[in-house]
């Protein structure tokens, strides 16, 4: 099973993060796809990913101060971040959103 | 758009000094920059489908806008499991059916293996390669196989899978409605079942009908047989009767009454054979077993078949054990018939001047008896049915020698209604029979019971009894009467029980002799009434019926018979019977001495 990663009470769970996508399009589904590869490949079993169709969720999406689909936020550890597009870059992400660590550009 | 308001309400070290927390809004301020900056370049750049303006999302592809949304709804509205998955099967999109069906979450399984959601068997093996092979052929297929979501639940579903392509018509993955027909398939199952069922029934119906048909073409046979038995022995007592009208002559008269008495005979042992058989089958008999000298009892049923043997100048070989000391539990006359039936056929199925052996001895706690012949003998196919009823081993040899062939069922049934065993044998056609037959041996003491050894005893004569016979078929009645007149009784006969009562008030006989089955009044009410006359107490009350059965001696003693006669009434024991009677009349008679 590979699901402990998305038990929403996993102990080593430290990374939330929330994916907006826009229902079922080519694009959005690369994303889940490529996030959802990069996170169990760097993150496995310390991270929850919630995909949230950002039509069903405008509320939400508009309190995450959301522009655009697909956006990925990290709601935990802080600071907050966001990352647009299609997830594909995976070092770029990485380094975003502190998996990596870097030296601040 | 306020982002940095958002960043400032996240301080970073309260005691931090000043310098460490401006360089750290620094580098939040940067990443927040980088984040405009990715953001507009992502939608410069078409990286986004979607664009959040005020309260509304819109959607990139707005020409389909519309119509996505309406599929959108109907996919979400579908009974059926919608799952979407690329090329690589990663999920990319569930309907509320696929979470009921799979029990996950559409956000948990979204970016996941398929195989993460599901587990699938094909009940067909090549269901697998053919659905493959379709796909690519025309971007289509529907199957049905097994799914197995987590936690072991398996149900049977039919997938409808067609192609996703992208505008370009790329294939960019796979969309399946999968419908669970679980149901459906059980009820199929139960349906198949049910139908195997009817089937099996339909063939034990066919089976049943055709054995139906056998017994009912082998009774035609033998009704034809029987009625060809029957008549055979009518002709020559016709002719015998047109001779002796014809003449006077002494010595001609003497011969057709020899011809009249042979042929009568024969019949009626066809008769007493069909009747036997049929009371065995309808578990009729009841066995009068005592011991007995199974040494006497083969004498006797030599001396039975002893014409047979005689006319077919057949050479008979004994070898039987001392008097006395092979001894049987055994209904007498019934063995007597069983070894007289095999002898009958050993003499009738040898050719002339053939050799006839009997032995009886004891073997393993049995007592075997064999009868082998130098005869005919029987094909090994046919060994397996000759006790079988109305199975002739030769039907031509069979009516050439005349007969039924029911003498060896009955001899099975008769042996095992003894609790023994019968066997045939034979090397082969031309190569003679043997039959043995096996009774158990009995574990008491020898006692043999006096009638077995002597030979019939005749009665005495006697000048006084009086006998009422009474017997609603009239011959019957007057041939039992005259019989009785001729062994010295006085009798009187009667045709119903009203006339029975009467006569005995009248007639005051020794002894009464009762049908039961009467006219006019019963003959167990018929007997109360007789032996509630006044000086009737010590009359001999006799019933005579067609039924031996336990129920209907219970039923005679009850009516106050003294004993309870099976037609037809063996002379012998119904004489025997007479004479004791006589004997306690005239012992009562006397003054007791002292």
């Amino acid at each position: 099973m590979k699901r402990s990663s998305a038990n929403s009470s996993g102990a080593g769970e430290n990374y939330i993060l929330r994916l907006y996508v826009s229902g079922a399009t080519a694009l959005s589904g690369r994303a889940v796809i490529n996030a959802r590869k990069i996170f169990d490949a760097h993150l496995k079993g310390r991270y929850r990913l919630e995909v949230l169709d950002i039509a069903d969720n405008v509320a939400m999406a508009m309190k995450d101060q959301i522009v655009a689909a697909p956006t990925l936020v990290k709601l935990a550890p802080t600071p907050l971040r966001r990352f647009i597009g299609d997830m594909s870059n995976a070092e770029k992400i990485l380094e975003r959103l502190g998996v990596r660590q870097r030296s601040p550009s | 758009m306020n982002w940095t308001g958002h960043s400032s309400r996240k301080p970073v070290a309260a005691n931090a000094p000043d310098l460490d927390r401006l360089r750290a809004e620094n580098a939040e301020l940067s990443a927040l920059l980088k984040e405009a900056e990715d953001t507009l370049d992502a939608i410069r750049s078409g990286d986004v489908d979607a664009l959040v303006v005020g309260d509304d999302i819109y959607t990139l592809d707005s020409a389909n806008a519309a119509s996505n949304k309406l599929r959108k709804d109907v996919l979400a509205q579908m009974e059926d499991a919608v799952v979407a998955y690329d090329n690589d099967e990663h999920i990319i999109f569930m309907n509320a059916a696929a979470e009921r069906q799979y029990a996950k979450e559409t956000s948990e399984m979204l970016g996941r293996l398929k195989s993460e959601l599901f587990a699938e068997s094909w009940p067909n093996p090549d269901g697998h390669g053919s659905a493959v092979r379709a796909l690519l052929e025309s971007g289509f297929y529907r199957a049905h196989s097994i799914h197995v979501r987590s936690g072991g639940v398996s149900f049977h579903v039919e997938s409808t899978v067609s192609q996703l392509r992208d505008a370009g018509g790329q294939s960019i993955g796979c969309l399946a409605v999968i419908r669970d027909i679980s149901d459906r398939v059980s009820a199929e199952e139960a349906i198949r079942a049910a139908r195997s069922e009817q089937e099996q029934v339909d063939a034990a119906l066919r089976e049943s009908q055709e054995r139906l048909r056998d017994a009912d073409r082998r009774k035609d046979e033998f009704l034809a047989t029987l009625a060809h038995e029957l008549r055979n022995p009518l002709a020559p007592i016709r002719n015998a009767l047109q001779i002796m009208r014809l003449t006077h002559e002494a010595v001609i008269h003497e011969n057709a009454r020899g011809i009249i008495e042979r042929q009568l005979q024969q019949m009626v042992h066809l008769v007493d054979d069909l009747l036997d058989v049929s009371r065995i089958s309808q578990g009729k008999v009841e066995l009068r077993r005592e011991h007995a000298d199974l040494a006497a009892v083969v004498q006797t049923a030599v001396e039975t078949s002893r014409p047979l043997i005689d006319a077919g100048k057949h050479e008979l070989t004994l070898r039987l054990p001392a008097p006395g000391t092979l001894i049987v539990d055994v209904d007498v006359t019934r063995i007597t018939q069983v070894l007289a039936n095999l002898l009958n056929n050993a003499a009738k199925y040898t050719p002339q001047q053939g050799h006839i052996e009997v032995s009886a001895e004891c073997a393993n706690d049995c007592a075997r008896i064999s009868i082998k012949d130098s005869g005919v003998g029987i094909p090994a196919d046919l060994l397996p049915q000759v006790f079988e009823m109305f199975a002739q081993i030769d039907r031509t040899l069979e009516r050439a020698q005349g007969g039924l062939g029911i003498g060896l069922a009955l001899v099975k049934s008769l042996v095992e209604l003894h609790g023994g065993s019968v066997e045939a044998h034979s090397e082969g056609q031309g190569l003679g029979s043997q039959f043995v037959v096996h009774l158990p041996l009995t574990v008491a003491e020898a006692r043999l019971s006096p009638q077995v050894s002597s030979s019939i005893s005749t009665p005495q004569p006697s000048k006084s009894m009086r006998v009422l016979v009474v017997d609603d078929n009239v011959d019957s009645a007057e041939s039992l009467s005259q019989c009785l007149r001729m062994f010295g009784y006085q009798t009187l006969t009667a045709h119903d029980g009203v006339a029975a009562v009467r006569s005995a008030e009248s007639y005051f006989p020794d002894v009464a002799l009762l049908d039961i089955g009467l006219p006019l009044m019963s003959g167990y009410e018929a007997a109360k009434r007789i032996r509630s006359l006044p000086g009737n107490e010590r009359l001999l009350l006799l019933a005579l019926s067609g039924w031996g059965q336990e129920e209907d001696r219970r039923k005679s003693r009850a009516a106050g018979f003294d004993h309870h006669f099976v037609k037809p009434v063996d002379i012998e024991a119904l004489t025997n019977v007479l004479v004791e009677h006589e004997h306690y009349l005239a012992a009562d008679a006397l003054p007791s001495p002292g």
